[in-house]
């Protein structure tokens, strides 16, 4: 009873939040990535010693920011990019010429706080579902860009396209991008996922829009932890 | 004479891995291709006719399971079908169903110790397959079971579908299911044939097939599901391919090595 009363205690907008950030953790921590990795360093443990201790060294850091990522309501944009950095090299060992990311920060974006780990699941599902579906593999960007005042970062792949990516389980981690915005933009923010026609490359385009404004990190008027307290 | 594998696995570094491993555990195994795909998987399996597969289950292109059942409906029939170990990371309903059909499969990481046990298992299971009598063949009738088990879904049976919904521009058309004579695979399409026309709906016949009532919706082909009681006749022609007669349809359709059971005389 004891351990029910203080989330029970909570407003429904911070309980539907922290919910949102454990559904989020066990979407992040997926198993078949996981032991993926692991047959990978355990290959490369015999075979090259230094490179194993590198992927390590990204696992560790990976699961570090996975894990820290329901502590911290907001990080710095540059963050959340080294990241998705380790995270991709770490998928980049697995793919081999298969993956081309590229990831594309400008400076004077890099200190904007976002909600940690919002574009991970954008870029775990370009690549379950766009790319390593893909015989050919394809190549993944991250950008972010200021457009109209807001903050816009875009997850683009080239692999098999929407109808595979609308299917079944990646729902899930699109839909806990979509609530966790939700939790903590309101209506200011929005998720966007659609065919990436333009350049003729296929794949698909994912974009989420936020507003800029450090105010804009604190809806509701209620004060919240942040790795991150000002706007450049 | 040695026995033969072919390993697909589309992450290099595990596939090498795979591949020293088996020289450890098994030096008399042969690897005739290595192949980094679905689609290659089934067309060097097919061209190579090795004894064992390893499969990834999850592949690009054609997935482990599809590159399985693409085999053994394209496999001659005088030979038995090759052993196949599935090989995965983590694909818990995927490992349910091998347990239950006693299907071979290996978990990556791959632990020596498991991999011999596995070994161990297959020269066993090959010596089998040389002296059973001709018909039986368990390598395909485990398949078989896999391939009906729900290999990729929880084992809770979603409820049947009574009526399908068929878009065409702004109006939804409710096709009654027992109105259906066959279900076609086409792409990423299904094709729904009645006795008067056909519809085109935005679903996978693998979706699908769980909801359809097993009894009388019948699949004779990795393409085709068949309503029981539509089929008029089955005939087998010389090389012992089978062939259906449809009521209400001019067309035949193909039954594969995997569902011919289904088309034996009483």
């Amino acid at each position: 009873m004891a351990a029910g009363q203080p989330a029970a205690a909570r407003p429904p907008v911070e309980r539907d939040a922290a919910e949102a950030r454990l559904a989020l953790l066990q979407s992040q921590l997926e198993p078949h990535m996981l032991f993926n990795t692991l047959a990978n360093l355990r290959a490369l443990i015999a075979s090259d010693p230094l490179r194993a201790q590198t992927m390590l060294d990204q696992l560790i850091a990976f699961l570090r920011a996975t894990l820290g990522a329901s502590r911290t309501t907001l990080h710095p944009l540059a963050d959340e990019l080294a990241r998705l950095d380790d995270y991709l090299h770490l998928m980049q060992c697995r793919m081999g010429a298969r993956l081309q990311a590229r990831l594309d920060l400008p400076d004077d974006l890099a200190a904007l706080p976002v909600p940690p780990l919002v574009l991970q699941p954008l870029v775990e599902n370009a690549i379950k579902h766009g790319l390593e579906p893909h015989v050919a593999g394809g190549r993944l960007d991250v950008s972010a860009m200021r457009e109209a005042g807001e903050l816009v970062l875009r997850v683009r792949d080239t692999g098999a396209g929407l109808s595979r990516a609308s299917t079944g389980s990646s729902h899930f981690g699109l839909q806990q991008v979509r609530e966790r915005l939700v939790a903590m933009y309101g209506a200011a923010a929005s998720l966007d996922l659609a065919a990436a026609a333009a350049d003729g490359d296929g794949g698909t385009l994912a974009t989420i829009r936020m507003p800029m404004r450090d105010a804009a990190a604190r809806p509701h008027g209620r004060p919240r932890h942040a790795t991150v307290q000002s706007d450049p | 004479m040695n026995a033969t594998a072919l390993i697909a696995e589309d992450e290099p570094l595990l596939a090498d891995t795979l591949r020293a491993e088996l020289a450890r555990a098994w030096p008399a195994l042969r690897i005739v291709a290595s192949v980094a795909d679905g689609d290659a998987a089934v067309a060097h399996a097919l061209a190579l006719r090795p004894d064992v597969l390893f499969l990834d289950f999850r592949m690009p292109g054609q997935d482990g399971l599809q590159a399985a059942e693409a085999i053994a409906e394209a496999w001659p029939d005088d030979r038995p079908l090759p052993q196949i170990v599935f090989v995965t990371a983590y694909d818990r309903y995927a490992v349910q169903a091998f347990e239950r059909q006693a299907v071979d499969y290996l978990l990556k990481p791959v632990t020596p110790e498991r991999l011999a046990r596995c070994c161990e298992r297959l020269r066993r299971a090959l010596a089998a397959a040389q002296t059973a009598p001709a018909g039986a063949d368990a390598a395909l009738d485990a398949l078989r079971a896999l391939l009906g088990g729900g290999a990729l879904a929880p084992v809770a049976v979603p409820p049947h579908l009574d009526l399908i919904p068929v878009g065409s521009g702004d109006t939804v058309r409710m096709v009654p299911v027992d109105d259906v004579v066959y279900f076609e695979a086409a792409d990423k399409y299904v094709r729904v044939v009645t006795v008067e026309r056909d519809h085109l709906i935005r679903v996978s016949l693998r979706e699908l097939l769980p909801q359809l009532d097993a009894r009388r919706f019948w699949p004779v082909h990795r393409a085709s599901v068949v309503q029981a009681r539509c089929i008029e006749a089955a005939h087998r022609d010389e090389a012992g391919r089978i062939t259906l007669r449809l009521r209400g349809r001019a067309e035949r359709i193909g039954v594969s090595r995997l569902h011919a059971h289904r088309f034996k005389g009483l």
